[in-house]
């Protein structure tokens, strides 16, 4: 028996012109220290109708810097200095705080990784999806205490009326990563990001939280952004991946094309360090990833690429629709 | 593996814990983290023990390394039992064992130089020798340049962090190394550096691991045995080929289950999935602890469960699954 | 070298830049963005106290009743005060007074609080419990009703005086300490050094204290300038450093009855000398703080 949706689904698709619901060109973000400027994100590109997107990128790929990027969420001593953020036709790089407010909760929102930590140890869990809540709509206390108990419900939140009264701390990882994620959909929001929503939860509880994020996402009718460092992951949840390294896209491209046919030099060594061997060794990729700074205006995994050719060093590649739906930055492909 | 005698032997090892709840500090109550488990590990061989949170394998592997001390049970290691020996009186002992810990970063002192960390545990070597010369050599057998030595920790990537860890339990030439989710902090693609510098230095020192971790993929490459264990109790222990060819308590296929999130189906998510969230028995309990999560539990789960073996070197502590009700073929569970 | 591992000729060029600086060179190095105009100030201070028998013109305890309460002139920089003694030449021998029961009384209260509060923070139990509750009967006297009571015990001279703020800072640093050493003791690299053998003492030293330096050195200057003013205080009610040797509370006591008549000179000049010595402590304190959080 599945319950009513609690808010309206947006529609499926934009009137008028073409305009895709997220797209980011050539992002550029810098952090500004008093010696130089280092660059985090080095011309990002992505985009997302009303799908699921998955964003896959391992330590210093830039992956949630994107994401606090689209928020107008990154720290003091980082900003964008390039490219563009287009939400439903609308530059979000450059709008003031109060409209990001009212976008944010409203028509983007996001969880975390650790939900204990990001969750108020101060309020009850009821209170928290009640004032998110309010603070975009206009109606009263009750009503949206009433809301947020439907929603904790519809995540699967046993004995829903009274758990809303609990606070975060006596909710498990799992329980409480549902009540950062009904706290994110109650306004029903267009696009929900999720970072990194399962890292550090067990597996068997990882896979009931994908299914409710998978679950409720379908139900809103929200376009789902979920960033991750475990391709499995992506593989399981999305339709379409974008690769991230050192702050450059690698290939973009349909999950299954991607993950199947990597075209990518390290989209390759990263889906093969997925599967183990039939020995059961797990390959790698020799190296490490480069350090922000010492990456200049060129290929930033040339250092450790098996096909790094002279011109990889020198100049940064863009990014190519090789095969229909997927497309790779690489010279060398 | 050789009938010569096990590096490492645990005889019915018990630890609680006891959590005071702060409202009421006359209610405590006994966490079981590890409760009456036995195992062992031979030369050169390893034992990967899986579990999730709360299953008790962070808290085996410090035991063992006499950072915790058992209530009850037997540790011995090369042949000498530990469990209430004093501190001053391990002192001597602790070169045969080392550990290598989950997150690199922390695991080294922010202080100090990486050199200087790994000299303090090659103090433990017969005949002291912690000039740079012998730090070179284990620095390199880690494929890591004697550069390193003179870094501090935040300056290093965490896989080659992970691999100055190994070094440092290296250092005293240990014949077992207890190794902590060696690999969960680490990037993906690099997991597998570690993992092959792990099985190569096996080979060539003929080095015994204990190795607790969740990932089994990790399992699959380096192990030759594994322990399933849950709230304390060993579930199912098997040759890790034997245990992903034939996975026989539910909990071993629940986690196999979950480890391939791609591969699910209907059938399979009704038939395999653990559900709800761990939760530790009410005392008093005495059954099997997986009721309330287990897909197969029945009224008789309630009564306390044994491990019984079901194939040679494999023993499962379910009496459904000894008693064949659980269809060990994973059709839909890639294996 | 194992055939799997890449070998070192492959690996990457960019390994991180050695730093031959041990943590004096990176002191030095940081000097230009840390370094300003309170340490400066402090350094001032100091220099005056080791030197105020060079620099003080004239001897500051021998009364000259014919030059009482003289306004600041050329002759009297500062004025002279009841007794007719030169208040800038006392206030030059008094930053030596102030100074030394101050950092001597820090001192004593970190080399008692910080060990009392890492073995606290370590060893937690019993042991823990009793120094905190120690501290905690120590930190709820009221400062002026805790000196009256050890004066009244121990008699009043200087020594005692900085045994009071010794007292007083002591639980200070051993919670400090003890908050620092609280979270280490789960670290990681605390179970390494013990898988290493060191006992916990050598733990303790070796790992845990160094890591403590950094909140331990910012409060050190915080408490030198909670300590002056303790000593000024004190010595203001006539607790302490006896009349008439050069003491910046003394100073402030003794003309604080001559500003109803005008005689400002006599109060405000060693006022002024507390409120800069302890600007000036407190800003050092920050500034430390800041050296260590980058």
């Amino acid at each position: 028996m599945r319950p009513e949706p609690l808010v309206e689904a947006p529609p499926g698709h934009i009137e008028g012109t073409a305009a895709r619901l997220l797209e980011i060109s050539d992002l550029e973000v810098i952090a500004q220290t008093p010696r130089e400027a280092v660059k985090l994100l080095r011309g990002v590109e992505l985009w997302l109708d009303n799908n699921r997107l998955g964003v896959v990128g391992e330590s210093g790929s830039g992956k949630s810097m994107t994401a606090a990027a689209i928020l107008g969420l990154l720290p003091p001593g980082i900003r964008p200095t390039k490219g563009s953020i287009r939400f439903a036709g609308r530059e979000l790089l450059g709008l003031p705080e109060s409209e990001m407010q009212s976008i944010r909760g409203r028509q983007i929102s996001i969880v975390y990784q650790n939900a204990v930590t990001s969750l108020n140890p101060l309020t009850s869990v009821g209170d928290q999806i009640a004032r998110v809540c309010r603070a975009h709509t206009g109606v009263s206390r009750s009503e949206s205490w009433t809301r947020a108990v439907e929603m904790l419900a519809s995540l699967g939140i046993a004995d829903a009326t009274h758990r809303a009264r609990d606070y975060p701390h006596q909710f498990s990882g799992g329980m409480a990563q549902r009540v950062a994620i009904g706290a994110a959909l109650i306004c029903g929001p267009k696009l929900l990001i999720a970072d990194e929503p399962t890292t550090g939860l067990d597996a068997t509880i990882q896979v009931q939280v994908l299914d409710v994020i998978t679950e409720s996402v379908r139900r809103t009718g929200a376009a789902l952004l979920l960033i991750s460092h475990d391709l499995g992951v992506i593989q399981a949840t999305t339709d379409s991946v974008v690769v991230l390294y050192a702050g450059l896209v690698m290939e973009i491209g349909r999950t299954q094309d991607v993950i199947s046919s990597p075209l990518n030099p390290y989209t390759q060594g990263l889906v093969r360090s997925l599967t183990p061997k039939n020995d059961g060794t797990i390959e790698y990729i020799p190296g490490r990833v480069p350090e922000p700074h010492t990456i200049g205006d060129q290929c930033p995994f040339a250092s450790r690429c098996p096909l790094a050719s002279e011109r990889c060093r020198v100049e940064k590649p863009l990014l190519r629709e090789l095969r229909p739906g997927q497309w790779v930055a690489c010279h060398n492909v | 593996m050789s009938t010569a005698q096990p590096v490492l032997q645990i005889d019915a090892l018990v630890k609680s814990f006891s959590a005071r709840s702060m409202l009421n500090p006359l209610n405590v109550r006994r966490i079981p983290a590890v409760d009456g488990v036995s195992l062992s590990v031979g030369r050169a061989e390893t034992v990967a023990v899986v579990g999730e949170s709360g299953s008790g394998k962070s808290t085996l592997g410090r035991l063992v390394l006499r950072l915790l001390r058992p209530d009850s049970g037997r540790i011995t290691l090369v042949g000498q039992e530990i469990q209430s020996l004093s501190d001053s009186a391990f002192r001597p002992l602790r070169r045969h064992v080392q550990m290598v810990f989950q997150n690199p970063l922390m695991s080294f002192d922010p202080f100090y130089t990486i050199g200087a960390s790994i000299r303090e545990t090659m103090r433990l070597r017969r005949g002291g020798g912690n000039g740079d010369a012998p730090l070179a050599e284990l620095l390199d057998e880690v494929g890591l340049t004697s550069r390193f030595a003179q870094l501090r920790p935040r300056n290093v990537s965490g896989g080659e962090l992970q691999r100055a860890a190994l070094a440092r339990a290296l250092a005293p030439y240990p014949e077992l190394v207890v190794l902590d989710e060696p690999t969960s902090a680490l990037d993906m693609s690099i997991q597998g550096q570690v993992l092959s510098l792990l099985r190569n230095l096996q080979r060539e020192r003929g080095l015994s691991y204990l190795l607790a971790t969740h990932d089994l993929r990790v399992v699959r490459m380096v192990s030759h045995r594994v322990e399933v264990m849950y709230l304390g109790q060993v579930m199912e222990t098997a040759p890790t080929g034997e245990l992903f060819a034939q996975p026989r308590h539910p909990y071993t296929l629940g986690l196999i289950y979950a480890s391939d999130l791609a591969g699910r189906s209907e059938a399979s998510d009704r038939k395999y999935r653990i559900r709800g969230a761990l939760s530790y028995p009410a005392a008093g309990f005495t059954g099997c602890r997986l009721v309330g999560r287990c897909p197969f539990a029945v009224e008789k789960c309630k009564e306390p469960q044994e491990l019984v073996v079901v194939a040679p070197d494999h023993s499962v502590r379910c009496w459904r699954a000894v008693a064949g009700e659980i269809s060990g073929g994973m059709a839909g569970v890639s294996s | 070298m194992q055939a799997d591992i890449v070998s070192v000729a492959q690996l990457p060029p960019e390994l991180p830049p050695v730093r031959p600086l041990g943590q004096v060179g990176q002191l030095w190095s940081y000097r230009r963005q840390f370094f300003n105009g309170y340490w400066l100030v402090l350094g001032v201070f100091v220099l005056v106290a080791l030197l105020a028998p060079v620099l003080a013109p004239y001897d500051p305890v021998r009364s000259d009743l014919a030059h009482q309460l003289l306004p600041p002139s050329w002759q009297h920089w500062f004025g002279t005060d009841i007794y007719g003694m030169d208040i800038y030449s006392r206030i030059l021998w008094a930053t030596r007074t102030d100074f030394t029961i101050a950092l001597i009384g820090v001192l004593i209260a970190v080399a008692v609080g910080v060990p009392l509060g890492a073995l606290s923070g370590y060893l937690g139990g019993f042991a823990d419990d009793a120094l905190s509750r120690l501290s905690e009967m120590i930190q709820a006297i009221p400062l002026f009703l805790f000196a009256l009571m050890v004066f009244a015990a121990l008699g009043n001279s200087s020594r005692v005086l900085v045994g009071v703020v010794a007292l007083v800072n002591a639980p200070i640093f051993l919670k400090l300490t003890r908050s620092v050493v609280l979270p280490l003791r789960g670290a990681d690299f605390i179970a390494a050094a013990r898988c290493a053998g060191l006992s916990p003492i050598q733990v303790v030293i070796r790992h845990i204290l160094p890591n403590a330096l950094a909140p331990v050195s910012s409060q050190f200057s915080i408490s030198c300038a909670y300590a002056i003013q303790i000593t000024a205080g004190l010595s203001f009610l006539g607790f302490g450093v006896p009349i008439p040797y050069p003491e910046w509370g003394s100073m402030i006591q003794e003309g604080a009855s001559r500003i109803i008549y005008g005689e400002w000179w006599t109060s405000v000049f060693p006022g002024l000398a507390v409120l800069i010595a302890v600007l000036g402590f407190g800003g050092v304190g920050r500034q430390i703080h800041k050296m260590y959080a980058s």
